[in-house]
């Protein structure tokens, strides 16, 4: 399975999109869309919108989600913004705020 | 090349890059990018955009502007229509390229891209600012002017 | 082939190939090859089939078949042609035509 990596000193103002999973370690202002899946490091900073099948936030991320499948908010990850998946799991020591929505019509 | 950030082949990123790394697109780019690093784009993908970056390898297809603080290199595979600037060169047999091309060496009076302003303050040390090209810096050629100065030549018929 | 010591100015035709070690003012029209070598000093407008470039040319040139600068070259000018090769090292300043065509974005990558 393919990987686009956006390393910790990229900073990308604009959209990834795309059939591959994304993994960022670095910073993103915009929008990430893709059919698979995207992990959020730790170093990471994203202020988008997200569209995907599965998330692991283990950074910052400030924006709205929508997962196919399921989100996953890990202890040193922070986020502010609505979450639509029909999975969702909240870590302790994870910083939440928004609104969840798990009905998907699945 | 160990390139920290890959865009991979199933992948569109449609806006400004900028980084302090080396970077391998696989895929598409559409926009700008600004590297203190090396660009490698390979066979099957494609850049339309505006370019800096140190080093650029181009296999596959570019369209816009090249600048590089090193050079640039055509490889057989390249389709390239765009203007580079850069004091090396290559451009091996079997690439297509249509563009100007500029060896002069002369500094990049300010950056073709302007970065945009980060959205917060970078937790890391490095600033993430317009990166600063003089290209030239690095050269080790004497400095050649941009062409033959036809004064300088002595035209003698001879029988 | 125009030697070392030679200076040739005016128009240089021909249906031959042509090897330039001197210099050369004005302009070159051969249906055969042009190669510029090492030391040599062309200033000139170039149509030619194949155009070699060790040494240094000012001018545009029109090459039907190919273009290529080794290094060390040092040009100046447009080159039209379909097949272009610069070698490390060669020099060159000047826009470059190739007929080719790039689809426009959106249409799927043909492969090559």
């Amino acid at each position: 399975m393919a990987i686009t990596h956006i390393g910790s000193t990229l900073v990308i103002e604009g959209e990834i999109s795309g059939s591959d999973a994304v993994v960022v370690q670095g910073r993103v202002k915009g929008s990430i869309e893709t059919s698979q899946g995207v992990v959020i490091e730790n170093s990471a900073h994203v202020e988008a919108n997200l569209t995907l099948d599965t998330l692991e936030v283990a950074g910052d991320v400030k924006g709205n989600v929508t997962a196919a499948s399921r989100v996953e908010i890990k202890p040193e990850g922070k986020m502010v913004g609505d979450i639509k998946a029909p999975r969702i799991l909240i870590a302790d020591g994870a910083h939440f705020k928004g609104n969840i929505d798990m009905d998907v019509g699945r | 090349m160990a390139a920290t950030t890959v865009i991979a082949a199933g992948s569109v990123v449609r806006g400004h890059l900028t980084g302090q790394e080396d970077l391998l697109l696989q895929g598409r780019v559409e926009g700008s990018v600004a590297l203190q690093g090396n660009l490698d784009i390979e066979v099957d993908a494609r850049a339309d955009a505006t370019i800096e970056a140190v080093t650029v390898r181009i296999q596959g297809t570019v369209v816009g502007r090249v600048v590089a603080r090193e050079g640039i290199e055509l490889s057989a595979s390249a389709r390239v229509r765009a203007d580079l600037v850069a004091p090396r060169l290559v451009i091996a047999e079997g690439a297509l390229f249509a563009g100007a091309i500029d060896m002069s060496g002369a500094p990049v009076a300010r950056p073709v891209f302007t970065a945009p302003a980060p959205v917060q303050p970078v937790a890391t040390a490095s600033p993430t600012g317009q990166p600063s090209l003089a290209l030239g810096d690095d050269d080790d050629d004497p400095a050649l002017p941009g062409g033959v100065d036809a004064k300088n030549i002595a035209f003698k018929k001879k029988k | 082939m125009i030697a070392a010591g030679t200076s040739v100015r005016g128009q240089v035709t021909g249906a031959e190939d042509l090897t330039v070690e001197g210099r050369v003012e004005g302009s070159v029209r051969l249906s055969g090859n042009l190669s510029i070598a090492k030391g040599a000093e062309v200033k000139a407008e170039v149509e030619v089939k194949a155009l070699d470039i060790s040494g240094s040319l000012a001018g545009n040139s029109v090459a039907t078949e190919s273009v290529a600068l080794s290094s060390g070259a040092v040009v100046t000018g447009d080159i039209t042609t379909p097949r272009l090769v610069i070698a490390d090292g060669a020099r060159y300043s000047g826009r470059v035509t190739m007929p080719f065509e790039i689809p426009a974005l959106g249409a799927p990558a043909p492969r090559r």
